[in-house]
């Protein structure tokens, strides 16, 4: 779906268009932090829409993530200047020049020669007139580059030194060139084009613009996307963007919110008019039949002659009693929780919403107004289907992670006369005396620290044999004489070893170092939170404050 | 002979080296093949062996069926929803969105294993007309997306190796004039081609589905990338992923480990394959705890308890449940002689013959204690059959009594639990009530929860008789014929309990409303005792369930470390069973062997070169004796020539083989190196309990 260009970029971009057609620097650099995908857009738009008399342009637009070797950036570049599309029937052969069947994506230096022959090629062909032709290539992501192709960057750049041809380069990046400048000052610098922040009107004209891209046909039912309802949408535009400016200034961000919120947000103005349509007809009143005939895509009739923009007071109303649902939206949505799609169809608004907008429908039945959201109910805890020992494990992963490995005898440790030895740290009071060196920082601030295997499973032996003594099940246990022998014996089963694979693979542990090393043991680090750890740690009956060392 | 496996490809788990007879030389023949082995018992059938394992196929291959049945249904909504979500990708499009999203459909199935994607790929299959397939399938797996470039080929050359048309015809390409075929712009051409065909043919346009098996294993930048590059070509190219994950946790693992940038090119919509308790309850349920299914062996205490406890807390993967009733079965008719009888008496002419002498001396032991007729005496083995039979049937009769026993009390568990009442307390393992009963019906503890669902329903509230009693009429009406016809004395108990509840308006309500509740629970109690009988006093229980016979856990979840140990102590215990422990001497173990003899005798730390003089010792000894008459008994050193008093090149084989078991040693993590002192390495592990 290409969307129209910003308006934001507008007279950036024009600037852009205007130094290609009047006297281009070989290499542009156009930098946009917030959403280079739709800087992107907006250049071809305004490079493809400018036609000039003089000048013959040929533009391509390369990705740098799909091309991510030398052949496929060469094969993209000359087949998308030579307006080329390699057909199934004729084998996919590339543009392979006017007569010969050369091959130019072997290596630069091919490239470079196809280049020039295309050039020359398109340039004799359109010969008859007086123009100058003109090569223009887009690359998008052209972060990518600096690892995938490094060694192209500097040809990249001095592409028309290099072919004495009329080219321009343009990159365009979320990223500064300073970032991805080869050394030693080996490419020429660009004439660079910063994109600024857009402006929240410019995010409501955006949106605006989609709605207009969207729109059907006027001479349909009436639906969420018909032209009669522009008006109400550009409110719903700066309402939406006013609740998301704090959290996102991306347009394609704002748009997807939107997109999700819009049809929920215009169905009370939809059923009403839906309903006086129907008192007209006949006397359905009934919201559902109401419903059923919209969705019906068949009715073509012209029912929308009538439609008149609800007042001031309705759309204020409107707002008021969607607003909390919008933000409620984009913490769902931004994260991707959910799709846009699942999103509209889980939070419809409630009949009730159409009371409360348009209170003429109201029937007298006392009810509370809600809010207009559905909170999404939340995924029955996620991590109770893991297997008993997974938990285990992930508890005692946290506590190596969050206890210094100091603090583990005197956490664990039994005594033989099987009690407990002291476990908690005395907490001082902070004294007054500052002490030299660096402030402790408390771990739980830090993050989780890295642990070596055997410390984790001499912890968990140790959370084993305290909170998972049941004898119920372990017929074998009677073959252990030696008080912990069975834990030894279990904390070192197969079984704990495929578990913790298991949770490593499923990003609940992370392995810190690599897999290859066989020298000394494996290091682990926690992949889970406290709050999922005191949910396990409740499930299992595991007292976890009092083995935190720091406890929070 | 197989090819050798890859062994340094890191992205497999497990290598399968197939045996091969070739591979062995002739004194190493202890593959336990059952077959093969003359596996023989004491007390055992003439023929034991193959009666036992032909047995075991029929009564495993029974189970198996019933399982893999229940499997099926279990994932059957999963998959039919899921091939309705492929289908239907494209086909609704949301207004609105800043740019299309690609289809993306995760499953998690942390039970494993591939027979729910086999069943998705049949159902998509199935679902595909012959001539116009409505979506083209193709399977990526980690392994062959090591990098950018292998995946794209993967993902592409899955889908245009088949031709695009009617036609059938593959146009030869020439490979360096023309795409590369890991280029996406080649599968562009081939879905125009195909695109074009169908709309000519007015043929729906079909969608292209990858599936992504082991979604975990594949390398998060790789495939971030792959999505990019997709997500840039639809909706051209209608691609739809479907993603394996075998975690279950959410948000998934999409969310946890891939960019906020890919997530925003996908619509991601989740499913969730039934596993858990949940499906362990179902298998059971269905299979040994039913009233319509007869399995030919009945799980014991033991294995089930063990079963159990390891699904939940070890491994809840449907394949490895499979493994452990396979392994419950495979023991069964392992070690007990009697297994033949499960399903047929063998012939008088097999009990008979001369190598049967001892099994039948076993039946008589077993069954003439009871019955010392006339009959016993003069036709001992045509009795003896009789007797058999009867004991089949008896038990037969006695377990299905048990089993119905079983589903009236989950009948009267759930109504109660729906009500509000919990008749079975959960403990510490979190077992539902289902399993908790189960257990304690195969231990012949079952009373206690009868008394207990007893009580409880002596003291329903009146409002909730009634509907209790609905329950219990709509069970017996839904029950097989068979029950019905046997239980019909209990059915009319319920009717007339029906017909005996007072009407709201009488005088005496709530009297006779609590003499009924009481009556019902009197008669559940005494109906359920009759029910559920011990099975462990009928006559050779121990044929057809496998009681208390422990669970081979070595075999599923074996302790590493104690393994490793056992193996380096008692070597020959693995190889050569004939042999006793106490006939083995020092020498004659593996050269590891003996080093981690002479490792245990040390201190903390292990000074090289003594390790290395007693070790020399020892194996003087062994020249010694091997050299001598007795020849060829420790395998392997028979082989090498001792002989001729070379003694340079002796020492020379001494010192290597002493390099070599210790680095077997260092391998297996037992010396740490330190530089501290010189010559000496660290021992790692002690306290072994060597007995």
């Amino acid at each position: 779906m290409a969307s129209n260009p910003l308006l934001y970029h507008h007279h950036r971009l024009r600037e852009v268009s205007f130094l290609l057609h009047a006297s281009p620097s070989p290499f542009i650099f156009i930098n946009d932090p917030i959403s280079p995908r739709m800087t992107t857009q907006a250049v071809l738009g305004a490079l493809s829409s400018t036609t000039s008399t003089t000048i013959s342009m040929h533009l391509v637009h390369v990705n740098a993530v799909t091309c991510f070797s030398a052949r496929l950036l060469f094969d993209a570049i000359l087949n998308g200047l030579a307006q080329w599309t390699p057909s199934w029937e004729e084998g996919c052969t590339n543009w392979s020049g006017p007569n010969d069947t050369r091959r130019y994506n072997e290596s630069l230096d091919a490239f470079l020669r196809g280049l020039k022959t295309l050039y020359s090629f398109l340039h004799h062909s359109d010969s008859n007139l007086p123009r100058v032709t003109r090569f223009v290539i887009v690359i998008e992501r052209v972060e990518r580059l600096k690892d995938r192709l490094p060694d192209l960057i500097v040809p990249l750049t001095r592409l028309a030194e290099m072919t004495r041809i009329d080219v321009t380069i343009i990159f365009v990046s979320s990223g500064r060139w300073d970032d991805m400048r080869p050394s030693l000052g080996a490419s020429p610098d660009p004439y660079f084009v910063d994109i600024s922040i857009p402006t929240k009107e410019a995010c409501v004209a955006h949106l605006c613009s989609v709605f207009q891209s969207c729109q059907t046909e006027p001479n349909l039912s009436l639906n969420p996307y018909h032209p009669a309802l522009e008006g109400i949408h550009a409110s719903f535009a700066s309402i939406l963007c006013d609740a998301c400016f704090p959290f996102t200034n991306d347009p394609d961000e704002l748009a997807y919110a939107a997109a999700a919120r819009w049809p929920g947000f215009v169905q009370p103005i939809l059923d009403n008019h839906a309903m006086e349509r129907g008192k007209d007809d006949s006397n359905l009143t009934e919201r559902d039949d109401n419903e059923h005939l919209f969705t019906d895509d068949a009715m073509l009739v012209d029912d929308t002659h009538d439609f008149v923009t609800p007042p001031e007071e309705v759309r204020m109303r409107l707002n008021r009693y969607f607003k909390p649902s919008i933000t409620a939206a984009l913490e769902q949505l931004y994260p991707r929780f959910s799709n846009a799609q699942d999103w509209a169809d889980a939070n419809k608004p409630s009949p009730e919403a159409l009371e409360i907008v348009f209170p003429v429908h109201r029937v007298d039945h006392l009810s509370k107004p809600r809010i207009g959201v559905t909170v999404k109910e939340k995924p029955a805890e996620p991590y109770r289907n893991l297997t008993r020992m997974s938990k285990f494990i992930l508890i005692s992963s946290f506590l190596a992670s969050m206890n210094p490995a100091k603090s583990d005898l005197r956490m664990f440790g039994r005594g033989l006369d099987e009690k407990k030895r002291k476990r908690r740290r005395i907490t001082k009071a902070p004294s007054a005396k500052i002490k030299s060196g660096p402030i402790k920082i408390p771990q739980h601030f830090l993050g989780p620290a890295v642990f070596p295997l055997d410390r984790m499973l001499a912890i968990l032996g140790a959370l084993l044999e305290e909170n998972d003594n049941d004898d119920n099940f372990r017929p074998s246990k009677i073959d252990f004489s030696i008080p912990g022998e069975y834990t030894d014996m279990e904390v070192s089963r197969v079984g704990v070893c495929s578990t913790i694979i298991d949770l490593t693979s499923s990003r609940l542990l992370h392995r810190t170092s690599p897999v290859e090393r066989l020298d000394g043991p494996p290091m682990f680090k926690c992949g889970v939170s406290y709050d999922v750890v005191l949910g396990l740690a409740k499930e299992l009956d595991v007292p976890l404050q009092d083995l935190l060392w720091d406890s929070l | 002979m197989s090819p050798i496996p890859n062994f340094e490809d890191i992205s497999q788990s497990v290598f399968l080296i197939p045996y091969s007879s070739l591979d062995d030389g002739p004194e190493e023949e202890n593959e336990t093949d059952l077959r093969e082995a003359r596996d023989v018992l004491e007390n055992d059938l003439e023929h034991g062996d193959i009666l036992r394992w032909e047995a075991y196929q029929s009564a495993w291959a029974k189970c198996l069926d019933k399982l893999q049945t229940i499997i099926q249904k279990l994932h059957e909504p999963v998959v039919e929803a899921i091939a309705e979500e492929i289908k239907n990708a494209y086909t609704e499009t949301f207004p609105g969105l800043p740019y299309p999203e690609l289809p993306t459909i995760t499953i998690s199935n942390p039970a494993g294993g591939t027979s729910f994607l086999n069943e998705l790929t049949n159902q998509l299959d199935r679902s595909n007309d012959e001539a116009d397939p409505s979506s083209f399938v193709t399977h990526l797996h980690p392994a062959e997306c090591s990098n950018i470039m292998a995946g794209m080929k993967m993902l592409i050359t899955g889908f245009i190796d088949r031709p695009p048309d009617k036609a059938k015809t593959q146009f030869k390409r020439k490979p360096a004039t023309s795409l590369a075929n890991y280029d996406i712009n080649l599968l562009n051409a081939w879905f125009a081609a195909v695109r074009n065909d169908r709309e000519q043919r007015n043929a729906k346009v079909p969608s292209l589905v990858a599936v992504l098996h082991d979604f975990e294993q594949f390398n998060p930048s790789v495939m971030q990338d792959i999505i990019d590059i997709c997500s840039l070509h639809i909706p051209q190219l209608p691609l739809v992923f479907v993603m394996a994950l075998s975690s279950a946790q959410s948000p998934s693992y999409l969310h946890v480990t891939y960019p906020r940038s890919t997530l925003a090119v996908l619509r991601i919509r989740q499913f969730h394959v039934p596993f858990g308790l949940h499906a362990l309850e179902e298998m059971l349920r269905q299979t040994f705890f039913t009233t319509t299914f007869d399995p030919d062996v009945m799980l014991g205490p033991a294995a089930l308890g063990f079963i159990v406890d390891y699904y939940s807390r070890y491994n809840s993967s449907l394949d490895s449940l499979l493994n452990m009733f396979q392994l419950v079965y495979l023991k069964h008719f392992m070690i007990n002689p009697l297994s033949p009888l499960v399903k047929t008496t063998p012939a008088a002419d097999i009990l008979s013959a001369v190598a049967s002498y001892s099994f039948v001396d076993t039946l008589f032991g077993r069954l003439c204690t009871t019955k010392t007729s006339d009959a016993w005496r003069e036709k001992p083995l045509p009795t003896l059959i009789i007797a058999v039979d009867e004991a089949r049937e008896v038990f037969n009769a006695c377990i299905r009594k048990s089993r119905l026993g079983f589903e009236l009390m989950i009948v009267v568990n759930t109504s109660l639990a729906s009500l509000g009442y919990k008749s079975v307390e959960p403990d510490a393992h979190h077992s539902t009530a289902l399993l908790r009963i189960a257990i304690d019906l195969v231990k012949g503890r079952a009373t206690k929860h009868i008394e207990m669902l007893s009580s409880l329903i002596r003291k329903l509230k009146f409002s909730e008789v009634s509907s209790f009693l609905d329950t219990l009429r709509t069970y017996y009406r839904d029950a097989p014929a068979h029950i019905r016809d046997q239980e019909g004395k209990h059915k009319e108990h319920i009717d007339h309990f029906i017909a005996g509840l007072p009407q709201e308006g009488d005088d005496q309500y709530s009297e006779k409303m609590r003499q009924l509740a009481i009556d019902i629970g009197d008669w559940l109690l005494n109906y359920l005792d009759e029910l559920v009988q011990p099975l462990e006093e009928l006559p050779l229980w121990e044929v057809w369930s496998t009681g208390q016979t422990p669970f081979p856990m070595e075999l599923m979840n074996p302790s590493i470390r104690a393994s490793t140990v056992s193996g380096l102590l008692r070597s020959h215990e693995f190889s050569d069973s004939a042999k006793k422990p106490e006939e083995t001497n020092l020498w004659d173990l593996p050269d590891t062997g003996i080093l981690f003899q002479r490792y245990l005798d040390s201190g903390k730390m292990i000074n090289v070169y003594d390790w290395f003089d007693s070790f020399q010792s020892v194996l003087e000894t062994q020249r010694r004796e091997t050299s001598g008459p007795r020849k060829g008994s420790p395998r392997k050193r028979g082989k090498k020539s001792v002989g001729g008093g070379n003694e340079g090149k002796w020492k020379l084989q001494v010192q290597a083989r002493f390099i070599r078991a210790l680095h077997e040693l260092d391998y297996l993590g037992f010396v740490k190196h330190t530089g501290r002192k010189a010559d000496h390495v660290i021992r790692t592990v002690f306290d072994v309990c060597d007995t």
